[in-house]
């Protein structure tokens, strides 16, 4: 099965490549940007919501950590832009796993509550710490990333370099599905007890796929600062964590794959619906609510559903 | 010396006493039963040795260390496998990702090194999938590998768990009522496999009803009646005792 996988990653990487070609227009490679950044998020989001059964309202937060400190140590403290995503990145795990080690212990959506409480600090700070973080009115002026002596400065560039960093996101999301980590974590849909018995510590893989879950979002956060380089709180706030958890149910949350479906469908859409861009959070809840109620397998499940009817249940989990 | 000695062992649920201060000890190398009617503590004490709910009083000790009170995975880790009365095969997965799942205690790949999925991860990868084609093999399901578990008859997923239990290579597994539900062909068929799981080194104890099975594969034999050890001894002396035929037939009027 893993097989499969990579050829669909070959697949989509080809592409890919091939998109910029088609498509010459500045604004819609920038909204493909966006939906590259939104899914690196939602790819972590679904390995924690699929395979380790949790859920975290807190994902802004941690896309928020690694845009803040990315922008904040290359502004002012003239931190290289590579250096700055990776200290970023280590920061976000260490946040996360202080976060996971008491509440994944219990039974129960604690990780929810926990990650919802978080997301409210993590906002409050980015508002209230105005010397570091511009406050309200955010800051700017954020350089460009520069890797080796590539600057990625153009859109054309970005969109390169966000898509390729999706499809190693993509792979090592696979590689864990289809591994002994993987295969404990799905034991977790049907008996913690008999995973117990076999040795298994579904406590410890709880806390790692968390953490991990936070380091895509927190390298997305800092892809996030250098492509806009500018930064305000409001992008970081409850309802950007509750429109990924959307994208990751709306998408299918047993399967990565899924969750990039749900992230392009849900970032393309409302840009094409420009109407109802009033009631997007209306919109979100609605999509939500029928998804859960109508296809818990999300599109995924349901275009499973349509083609292969009779093996639905182990395609599910590619 | 015992491979596994329980020491007054005791369980409450609120005010049902569930385990009554029982102690027995098991050789190594031996099949051992555990009977006794319904209600009997059988299924609480499997649970209470493997960690699925901790004692409330007494002592375990298993290949000469303390593991009274462990969390389950560790007591694992220590050489206890065991099946369920009820079945918890991992149902949405195949037959042989199952056997492959067992594995764990016996793989070491951990989430950084599966991320990057290189060489030895695959070659791990590939021992354990040949490893669960043999367990498979030895229960008989080996042309069932790719079947989704939960998709099995009852008696192919009794042995599937049997399989799962032996891939962690345990030193003493745990059968509560292995043959529940079987017909006759597929008890006899698994009496050979217990027998066989004997004389490959792992040593036995389960829990069953079916009475001839009992008598013909046990070395010993253990009796509870609400909660007590009210008899222990070989196969025979447990059929002439006057506690375990009261207790199964109930006591004679006077």
């Amino acid at each position: 099965m893993i097989k499969s996988n990579y050829l669909a990653l070959l697949i989509l990487a080809l592409v890919l490549a091939f998109i910029p070609l088609a498509i010459s227009n500045v604004y819609y490679l920038g909204i493909l940007i966006f939906v590259g950044i939104n899914s690196l998020i939602t790819i972590g989001l679904s390995l924690l919501m699929g395979y380790a059964g949790q859920i975290s309202l807190g994902h802004a937060a941690f896309f928020g950590l690694g845009a803040y400190l990315s922008g904040v140590l290359s502004t002012r403290l003239a931190v290289p832009p590579v250096s700055a995503l990776l200290l970023a990145a280590l920061f976000t795990a260490l946040v996360a796993l202080l976060i996971g080690l008491p509440t994944l212990r219990l039974k129960g959506h604690y990780l929810a509550m926990a990650t919802l409480g978080f997301g409210q600090i993590v906002y409050i700070v980015f508002n209230a710490w105005v010397e570091m973080t511009g406050g309200p009115s955010g800051f700017g002026n954020i350089p460009r990333l520069r890797i080796g002596g590539v600057v990625f400065d153009t859109d054309l560039k970005y969109f390169y370099l966000v898509w390729g960093l999706v499809v190693v996101g993509l792979f090592f999301a696979v590689n864990i599905i289809h591994s002994r980590v993987g295969r404990a974590l799905r034991t977790m849909h049907t008996s913690e007890v008999a995973a117990g018995t076999l040795g298994i510590n579904t406590v410890r893989y709880k806390i790692q796929i968390f953490v991990i879950s936070a380091v895509y979002a927190s390298v997305a956060g800092s892809l996030y600062a250098y492509f806009v380089t500018f930064l305000s709180p409001g992008t970081f706030g409850i309802s950007f964590s509750i429109l990924l958890v959307t994208m990751v149910v709306f998408g299918g949350r047993f399967s990565v794959w899924g969750a990039l479906l749900g992230t392009a469908v849900l970032s393309i859409l409302p840009e094409s619906l420009r109407i109802i861009k009033d009631y997007d959070v209306l919109v979100y809840g609605a999509v939500l609510l029928l998804v859960m109620i109508f296809f818990p397998e999300g599109l995924v499940g349901l275009i499973g559903r349509v083609f292969r009817p009779r093996s639905l249940p182990e395609k599910l989990r590619t | 010396m015992p491979l596994l000695e329980v020491i007054n062992l005791e369980k409450h649920f609120g005010g049902l006493t569930a385990i009554n201060r029982v102690t027995f000890s098991i050789q190594p190398g031996q099949i051992k039963a555990i009977i006794g009617p319904n209600g009997a503590g059988k299924t609480t004490l499997f649970n209470v040795l493997t960690g699925v709910v901790p004692p409330d009083g007494g002592e375990i000790r298993f290949r000469d260390g303390d593991i009274t009170g462990w969390k389950s995975h560790l007591i694992a880790s220590r050489g206890i496998a065991r099946t369920f009365q009820i079945i918890k095969i991992f149902g949405d997965m195949t037959v042989l990702e199952n056997v492959m799942t067992g594995c764990h205690l016996k793989s070491k790949t951990g989430l950084l090194s599966a991320a990057f999925h290189l060489l030895p991860v695959w070659r791990e990868e590939r021992e354990i999938a040949e490893k669960s084609i043999r367990i498979l093999r030895e229960v008989g399901l080996e042309d069932r590998a790719q079947a989704r578990a939960g998709n099995l008859p009852l008696g192919m997923q009794r042995l599937l768990e049997i399989g799962r239990a032996l891939a962690s290579e345990p030193s003493l597994i745990l059968l509560d009522e292995p043959v529940a539900g079987l017909s006759g062909p597929e008890t006899r068929e698994l009496a050979h496999l217990i027998r066989r799981i004997r004389d490959g080194g792992t040593t036995v104890l389960l829990v069953d009803h079916d009475m001839s099975l009992i008598m013909d594969i046990s070395d010993e034999v253990l009796v509870l009646d609400y909660g007590c050890k009210i008899a222990e001894g070989s196969p025979r002396e447990i059929q002439n005792d006057e506690k375990v035929i009261a207790a199964y037939l109930g006591e004679e009027m006077d």
